[in-house]
């Protein structure tokens, strides 16, 4: 009894500082920038960490042939640490645990398939000890029960279908998704794919409303709270994840890993030496790439498509010209509306003075917060509203060539309204100014 | 005979045990896990795991430190505020060195723990947990300057909540 007591009082402290091997399955980039997924694996015994680590990159690759993963494996990075344990596999009975490491139970809260990885200490010092970094943790239980659980660890057994509860809980901590089942009262939040809003002018999926069968579907059990789709993975397992979801995902992503890695010059100075000057972006393609490079040259567009752009000295007025890019994700799969930040866009601009010796730059996300441009996609009427407008506003509208199709210059407080219908189909440029500054540039597409 | 005197020191060194356990709480066991930067300040990610605890009556909480860790670096993705703060959910506050407050988030009760599973019809269902004690981990970036870590029970926005742990960045 004496002996077992010590057991149980030193043992913790000397696992807690403990370090152990950590694998490289998926590697794109140092730790600081691409998404880093850290696989723990509990009840694997020190003649099974094998078995474990060949189960993690399984469950890697799973992870990027499911929409929209796949298209997204650059911005991540996936390691295992191989924790091994003295007993194999997990309990049945919280009441009851194994020596296993992390605490593994089926049985928590009597519910047989609610598998937990109970010794949050342990997976948290681990964490600390050997990947701090860590972006995304999934602990994998050497158990073929099925079983899993949800929370800041994902947590799966070796059963062929648990994989799929690990992909749901992805969706609520990778993306801060709701459930689409009717999970109670107590969980129901406005989120991205939950809302009460019955206004569909107001919807927040309402861009992808009618289209991928996202409609507004009432919750039976509770008939005011309603979700974009009938049958997701954030309500049924084995199913893909609906568009609305799909496009969370993807801003989730970006905003954790831009798609802008870097750019040149990357120097707030920087002498002339030459005739031209290289502009470079250094970019995070999805494969296939969906990223747009718009280029503009004190607001006329000259480029896009383009990943770097020389521009000459003599095609630079006297005095200070700006030059910029926009970065833009164009898939199908987003449809932004344009109340709010978003991710899958950045800006970077230059201001270039022809006679002064360098040049100063400053990297500029987007805030789409005080501009709101609706519909988008756009048939008839495209509306913009500036919040807080005081003074005269200045709007046009550009095709893809950079060409000025239209504008409106007006005082009038409130919203103003651009005639589309006779427009063609295809992608426009919507430039914003006030008194005189610009604000923003915007991507319009027409249908 | 033989067998009561072999009970007697195991039962003296069983006390003993309880003794240099009560007078070495977790806190103090597990410093050698926190690792002190001396050099120029940089951002740093702060993990800190709790037991925390309440009476049957659920009027009262305690909190105690198991291990605070150190690392230098930095994390994407931030913890998130929860949605709709709610009375006993926990309130951290990151305060510098004048303890004036550097940051400040809310953290959903971890007693009242809810877990997701597949249940015997194959659905996702979720159930609400109440414990009485659990461990929780917060992982915290920290800025330099940052000198201390307040835990404090929150008792809804008209009420001053109640301070549970302060805990110094070491």
């Amino acid at each position: 009894m004496v002996i077992a007591f010590l057991i149980l009082t030193t043992a913790p402290q000397k696992i807690f500082s403990q370090t152990f091997t950590v694998d490289t399955i998926l590697y794109q980039g140092d730790v600081d920038y691409p998404i880093n997924l850290v696989f723990l694996g509990d009840g694997f015994l020190e003649s099974e960490l094998q078995d474990f680590r060949d189960i993690a990159a399984e469950y890697t690759d799973l992870l990027f042939t499911v929409d929209p993963f796949e298209r997204f494996s650059r911005f991540f990075n996936a390691f295992s640490i191989s924790v091994p344990s003295n007993v194999q596999g997990a309990a049945t009975d919280p009441d009851m645990l194994i020596d296993n490491y992390f605490g593994s139970t089926f049985g928590y809260a009597g519910i047989a398939r609610l598998l937990v990885a109970t010794n949050n200490t342990a997976i948290s010092t681990v964490l600390a000890n050997n990947f701090p970094n860590y972006d995304q943790v999934f602990m994998l239980v050497n158990s073929s029960t099925y079983g899993g659980s949800g929370g800041w660890v994902a947590t799966t057994s070796m059963h062929e279908d648990s994989p799929e509860i690990a992909l749901h809980e992805l969706g609520h901590s990778f993306a801060d998704l709701a459930d689409e089942y009717w999970a109670g009262i107590q969980y129901a939040r406005e989120a991205i794919n939950m809302t009460r809003e019955t206004d569909l002018e107001q919807l927040k999926w309402r861009n992808w409303y009618g289209d991928f069968d996202i409609g507004l579907y009432p919750h039976t059990e509770s008939p005011t709270w309603y979700r974009p789709h009938q049958n997701c993975l954030m309500r049924y397992l084995g199913e893909p994840f609906c568009a609305v979801c799909r496009e969370g995902i993807i801003e989730a992503l970006y905003e954790k890993a831009s798609p802008l890695k870097g750019y040149e010059p990357g120097t707030n100075i920087f002498e002339m030496t030459s005739d031209s000057i290289l502009f470079k972006l250094d970019l995070n393609h999805p494969e296939p790439t969906s990223l747009e490079s718009l280029w503009y040259l004190n607001d006329v567009l000259i480029g896009a498509g383009m990943d770097s752009l020389s521009i000459l000295k003599s095609e630079l007025n006297s005095g200070l010209n700006r030059v910029k890019a926009t970065v833009t994700d164009t898939s199908y799969q987003l449809r932004p509306l344009d109340d709010a930040s978003y991710h899958h866009q950045v800006e970077i601009e230059w201001n270039v003075s022809l006679n002064a010796v360098g040049t100063e730059q400053e990297i500029k996300i987007l805030n789409h917060a005080a501009i709101s441009i609706y519909p988008n996609p756009v048939h008839d009427k495209l509306h913009v509203k500036i919040m807080d407008q005081v003074g005269e506003v200045e709007i046009i509208l550009y095709d893809s060539r950079g060409r000025e199709i239209q504008s409106l210059i007006s005082s009038k407080i409130g919203t103003h309204v651009l005639e589309t219908g006779s427009l063609e189909a295809g992608f426009y440029m919507l430039k914003i100014g006030l008194n005189g500054k610009y604000l923003s540039f915007r991507r319009i597409i027409k249908l | 005979m033989n067998q009561r005197n072999t009970e007697i020191p195991a039962l003296l060194l069983l006390i003993l045990l309880s003794i240099l356990i009560a007078c070495n709480p977790p806190k103090n066991t597990q410093s050698s896990d926190s690792q002190k930067n001396n050099g120029a300040e940089t951002s740093r990610i702060l993990f800190l795991n709790y037991q925390l605890t309440r009476d049957s009556t659920r009027a009262n909480y305690s909190a105690q430190l198991i291990n605070m860790i150190i690392r230098e670096g930095t994390i994407k993705d931030l913890m998130k505020e929860v949605d709709q703060t709610k009375e006993d959910d926990l309130e951290v506050l990151v305060l510098d060195r004048n303890q004036q407050t550097m940051t400040h988030r809310y953290i959903p009760n971890p007693l009242d723990k809810s877990v997701e599973f597949v249940n015997d019809a194959g659905q996702l269902e979720y159930k609400m947990i109440h414990l009485d004690s659990t461990q929780f981990s917060i992982r915290l970036q920290i800025e330099p300057g940052a000198g201390s870590i307040l835990l404090n029970r929150f008792l809804g926005k008209d009420n001053e909540g109640t301070l549970l742990l302060k805990t110094q960045i070491q």
